[in-house]
């Protein structure tokens, strides 16, 4: 299995790919990688919740 | 600089015409028309006219005549029927000979995505040519990383075609091999 190694310094994550390569993440890009899921989340909580009213309109 | 436009203007007319004759971007399968313009109604793509778009080779694999590219139809019969991290998934790519072939590797994202057939669900694509994936709720990775989130590479739901993205270090999906297309 190729491994995937993750440190946490200076302020940033660090992630080395198993080719060496080093991959920074700042708070910054984390934040708004999260926000992206939260809106994907938030649409999908909308969805589910006008299906449930259907469904309980149907009885 | 009037040559150069003539040149640029050949160029445009010449891949239209391959486009429309030797395909371009695919059906999406919606025969349906819920509304006069939309998706059903004009359905737009290749194969023009309602032909037939894949070929099964018999050997274990398919070609798309909309996009050029060989796929594996069934990843289990190539060894590749259990889920796996990215980068496992990108090496046994990589390291498959199948069918006589030795340069397969991970579809991107637009490729996954063009087998998608959105008249259909569980999985969203011809079973006629493509196996049933042994669970439709786990993705298939594709090459691609997710530009907003390079911790996780974009991925396709068998389920319904939904690209999401997972996580690369630690998320285990199945994969499909693919050979051919354009560099």
């Amino acid at each position: 299995m190729a491994k995937v190694t993750v440190e946490y310094k200076d302020g940033k994550k660090i992630v080395t790919l198993p080719s060496g390569e080093k991959r920074e993440h700042t708070k910054e890009s984390l934040t708004s990688a999260k926000d992206m899921f939260l809106r994907r989340r938030d649409k999908l909580n909308e969805q589910i919740a006008l299906i449930d009213d259907d469904i309980k309109k149907i009885g | 600089m009037d040559h150069i436009k003539h040149q640029k203007k050949n160029r445009i007319i010449t891949r239209v015409n391959e486009i429309t004759t030797e395909g371009g971007l695919p059906k999406t399968g919606q025969t349906m028309i819920y509304q006069m313009g939309d998706d059903g109604y004009y359905q737009m793509g290749y194969p023009i006219g309602g032909g037939q778009r894949f070929i099964d080779n018999g050997d274990g694999t398919v070609i798309d005549t909309a996009t050029g590219l060989m796929w594996v139809k069934d990843p289990q019969a190539a060894g590749l029927g259990m889920t796996m991290y990215w980068y496992d998934a990108i090496n046994a790519c990589e390291n498959l000979i199948y069918a006589g072939h030795d340069d397969w590797r991970m579809p991107n994202i637009n490729e996954l995505m063009s087998l998608v057939d959105h008249s259909r669900y569980d999985p969203a694509w011809d079973t006629m040519f493509f196996a049933y994936p042994p669970d439709t709720w786990t993705p298939f990775w594709s090459s691609t990383v997710c530009a907003p989130w390079p911790d996780g590479a974009w991925c396709l739901y068998p389920y319904d075609g939904y690209k999401t993205s997972w996580g690369i270090p630690w998320d285990m999906c199945y994969v499909r091999p693919v050979r051919g297309g354009q560099s």
